[in-house]
């Protein structure tokens, strides 16, 4: 032992390491701890003076202990902070005599806790989704990233509902001016209430016109902790599981939470995959139209001839079959979402096998189309990010209109048009195509 | 990296340069007679050759073409907009027919040629068309897989033609070659607009290397895509693509279109010509499908590009080279200028602010004439940087010559607002007479700095830098240079040593 303490600080003076030795004075102690936790709004440091002991200093996650026995005690000059207080939660003090009233925290309004994340599901990696209390999910966050660089911003919104937000980022590791952006957007944002974080998601877009989502969200404190250290913020919304991820780029819609878990080899052909899935959902449908109707020297003959057998007897023009089968699938996806538990999986099953057997039988659509359809779906679902996925559905029926009425021509000045309008979004100042356009992100984000 | 400054890397100029000219020389000039045969070879070397020198001469009048009125004055430089303005007019309506001719012969028949413009048309002028940022993405994007593709079908084509042209045989006509020469310097006259962007390229010391880069890669495929033509066709062949080939081609010519609207857009903005591009969209349209008495552009084009445009463009460039030769700083004399030792700048509520300290010279040089205590220092505001350097030339008579400032003072103001800052450097770079060595500090005093200048201190850029060469830690200081390495690679502010001032005294504090 006394080995050790001879040799403990002479290893760490070699390693450069000196240890910041605890002070019998409180108020360097208290000083060290407020300066290392800086910008960390969920660490408490709590000053008292008790009877027998003197001046004593109490530090705490708030999120992981229990608040109530502690007391954490706060004083309130003005009846609005005290009504605002009392409204989020807790219990206000007043004493006869006093011209302060006292915060004492309680465990605040009941909530779901955590459990199993819905919206995104894998095979490998943790279980485990955001809660509706902001508190708690900052703590699952914690959880993961056990360093004071873990800062944490809060703020609130809603001028009735008076939400509870925080802005969650590694410091050192955010683009300059990422987190000044995002604060003063969202201070810009006047409405009574918001209730989820979708809300600030929709309000706070430019570019409202635009069918690309420029807000990333996940249900994953994992995703969200892994998304921090490449230095993105984490926006959190009280009453919300749904976290919001930014800045936001084409590439991360492409990306799913299990990539990091897996052999960098399979990551990579399972990427290269999603994003030929994407171009499968989005161009297969206007490229079939393009290529039957206008350009059949594109195919061989006999694949031409199998097209030809199989549209004989189809009572509608190719446009309107392809808009039948992907209308149809449309009804069965809304209907399979909708329906609950087994029910949905039931619904895919008899929409899917029996109505698109059927229609095929009846000769109401070609059996091509029938696996045309099928595949754009399939490319779609690979697509890791339902919102992404989305808009690709929907810019689908677009290069169905433009194949079907200027074939190839058409799907040229689509993906041209498509191409042009990503190059100009934004997402608080990064642009959505990166990495893809510029080789200095890197640099920024560690 | 960030969406905010309005600038583009050097690497998404040089793409932007490579796909605009590209189209053209993969399309329009396989099959034109200029470049038959050998003669169309040694005419693409001799080109290269003259569009290398020229591309260089238009980089190193980038300054005059990106403040024209400054050297020009109002009218002319709403002339040589004008100027510009009709070439891209013309230069687009002739595209435009010719894209909507590919598109009725290869892709798609029944629909009138007016509505296959119409759609070209809309697809090209949609979203922020004078946005340089999305230009270079959109060319950072397409340039890999475009080039692969071409490459890999220049190939394809090569390989499946007959070679008997190779053979030399006989003498070479140099009036052909002339002439084959003019017509390629003519088709690529677009580079004449080039030195209008050049000034949103974040690193512009490269500038002439990557456009040269560019103008190579197109001049190779060009080589490449004639000696597929030739293989393919023989000497006297008609030219015909695949499909595929064709709709490459098509999103190339997309791009070039597109980059007609875009400089039209950019010219009108700093020529202060007035027409909006919506009305350049127009007349690309009317001009593309009016034919009167039987002609079109399509026989037009030829001759005023090469009879016209081409000569002017040449004739401007050496004007525009004498006049700045001429007319810059060269030829004022000492008495005339004004020689502020140090600069000052702020950013407030109310704008920018910029200082101009310059030294008592009866005290400095011992000279016992009389001083205008009130020409000895500067002061502009404005809201902008060009606003100030306006209304300073408007409102002194002396005209101003930083070449010798020795120190620069920013004010809080600006070191805590990083968007004047961005501003304040993108001026401070297009002042290239500025000494890139110079320390450049903190200073919240700056009116009492401006206010001691030529009182209480004789020069307050002297005093300064004398206060500096002092100190141990000189080596310290940031100089201007590495304050644009540092916003340009980091996108950050320095950390700046401060000075103070107090009656005599000036102190500097290392931070």
């Amino acid at each position: 032992m006394e080995i050790c303490r001879f040799i403990v600080p002479v290893i760490l003076k070699i390693c450069r390491r000196e240890a910041y030795m605890i002070s019998k004075n409180i108020d360097v102690n208290k000083r060290y701890l407020e300066g290392l936790c800086q910008d960390c709004a969920d660490v408490n440091i709590r000053e008292y003076d008790l009877k027998g002991f003197g001046r004593c200093v109490v530090v705490y996650l708030e999120t992981t202990v229990d608040t109530f026995k502690i007391g954490d005690v706060k004083e309130i000059e003005t009846m609005e902070d005290a009504v605002r207080i009392l409204m989020a939660g807790n219990a206000v003090l007043f004493c006869q005599g006093n011209d302060k009233a006292y915060k004492i925290s309680s465990q605040g309004y009941p909530n779901m806790g955590v459990q199993e994340s819905q919206m995104e599901k894998v095979l490998r990696g943790s279980q485990e989704g955001f809660a509706d209390s902001v508190k708690t999910n900052v703590a699952l966050v914690r959880k993961r990233i056990r360093t004071p660089d873990l800062k944490v911003a809060e703020h609130q919104m809603g001028q009735e509902s008076n939400t509870a937000v925080s802005l969650v980022y590694m410091e050192g590791r955010i683009p300059p001016g990422l987190l000044e952006n995002i604060t003063n957007r969202i201070k810009e944002l006047h409405v009574d209430g918001v209730m989820d974080s979708g809300m600030v998601e929709h309000l706070a877009v430019e570019e409202w016109y635009s069918p690309f989502p420029r807000f990333q969200t996940t249900q994953r404190p994992d995703r969200a902790a892994m998304e921090l250290l490449k230095g993105r913020i984490l926006f959190l919304s009280d009453n919300s599981p749904v976290g919001l991820l930014l800045p936001t780029t084409f590439h991360n819609f492409m990306e799913a939470s299990e990539d990091a878990y897996n052999p960098k080899e399979i990551v990579t052909f399972v990427k290269a995959l999603r994003y030929v899935a994407l171009v499968v959902a989005m161009l297969l449908g206007g490229l079939y139209l393009a290529v039957t109707n206008f350009h059949t020297q594109l195919l061989p003959t006999n694949l031409l001839l199998s097209f030809a057998e199989a549209r004989q007897g189809v009572p509608f023009p190719s446009l309107v079959e392809v808009l039948l089968m992907e209308l149809s699938f449309e009804l069965i996806r809304e209907a399979g979402i909708r329906m609950p538990g087994p029910l949905g999986g039931t619904i895919g099953i008899v929409g899917g096998l029996i109505i698109g057997q059927a229609a095929v039988t009846a000769n109401l659509v070609s059996p091509m189309v029938v696996v045309m359809v099928a595949l754009t779906a399939l490319g779609a679902f690979a697509i890791p990010n339902d919102e992404f996925a989305s808009t690709f559905r929907l810019l689908k029926y677009v290069f169905i209109f433009l194949g079907a009425f200027l074939g190839i021509f058409g799907i040229v000045l689509g993906v041209f048009g498509v191409l042009e309008h990503l190059s100009g979004l934004v997402s608080f100042k990064i642009p959505f195509l990166m990495p893809f356009v510029s080789k200095e992100y890197k640099n920024v984000c560690r | 990296m960030f969406a905010d400054n309005n600038q583009i890397s050097s690497q998404q100029m040089k793409r932007q340069v490579f796909l605009t000219f590209l189209g053209i020389a993969l399309f329009l000039l396989p099959g034109w007679e200029r470049l038959d045969g050998r003669e169309g070879f040694v005419a693409c070397v001799a080109a290269f050759f003259c569009i290398s020198i020229y591309c260089l001469y238009l980089v190193r009048l980038a300054p005059v073409y990106a403040h024209p009125r400054r050297y020009l004055g109002k009218w002319l430089t709403w002339g040589m907009g004008l100027l510009y303005l009709c070439f891209l007019v013309a230069s687009g309506g002739y595209l435009l027919c010719r894209m909507t001719q590919i598109v009725e012969r290869y892709l798609i028949q029944g629909v009138p040629s007016f509505v296959l413009a119409v759609f070209l048309l809309v697809v090209c002028i949609l979203g922020k068309v004078e946005d340089i940022q999305r230009r270079g993405r959109m060319a950072e994007i397409c340039y890999p897989v475009l080039t692969v593709a071409f490459v890999l079908l220049i190939f394809g084509q090569m390989w499946r033609g007959s070679w008997e042209w190779v053979r030399v045989s006989g003498s070479i006509d140099w009036d052909r070659v002339g002439k084959g020469t003019y017509g390629l310097f003519g088709a690529f006259a677009g580079l004449a607009l080039v030195p209008f962007t050049l000034g949103a390229v974040r690193r512009p010391a490269g500038n002439y290397r990557k456009i040269f880069q560019a103008m190579g890669q197109v001049f190779l495929f060009l080589f490449a895509a004639l000696a597929a033509f030739r293989a393919f066709f023989g000497e006297k062949g008609q030219v015909r693509y695949g499909l595929f080939t064709m709709v490459l081609l098509l999103f190339l010519l997309l791009f070039t279109l597109k980059s007609i609207f875009f400089y039209s857009a950019h010219i009108a903005g700093k020529t202060h010509v007035a027409v909006p591009y919506g009305v350049i969209a127009l007349l690309v349209f009317l001009v593309s499908v009016v034919e009167i008495r039987g002609v079109t552009i399509m026989e037009l084009y030829e001759k005023w590009l090469l009879g016209i445009f081409v000569p002017v463009f040449l004739i401007l460039a050496v004007a525009l080279g004498i006049i700045v030769t001429l007319t810059g700083c060269g030829g004022t004399e000492p008495e005339k200028r004004a020689l502020p030792l140090a600069l000052g700048m702020d950013h407030t509520e109310q704008g920018f602010e910029a200082s101009y300290a310059m030294p008592n010279l009866a005290v400095t040089t011992g000279q016992e004439k009389e001083t205008d205590m009130e020409e000895l220092n500067w002061t502009e505001t404005g809201n902008s940087m060009e606003e100030i350097a306006e209304n300073l030339r408007k409102s002194h008579e002396q005209t101003l010559d930083l070449s010798h400032v020795e120190v620069l003072l920013l004010g809080n103001g600006l070191t805590a607002d990083r968007e004047a800052f961005g501003e304040v450097v993108t001026y401070l770079q297009s002042e290239t007479t500025l000494n890139e060595d110079m320390p450049v500090l903190a200073a919240k005093q700056l009116p009492e700095f401006m206010e001691a200048n030529g009182n209480t201190l004789e020069s307050i850029g002297k005093t300064i830098k004398g206060v500096i060469d002092k100190q141990e830690q000189k080596e310290d200081i940031c100089t201007l240079r590495e304050l644009y390495r540092q916003w340009s690679n980091e996108d950050s502010i320095p950390t700046l040593a401060r000075v103070t001032i107090q009656g005599k005294k000036v102190e500097i504090f290392m931070e």
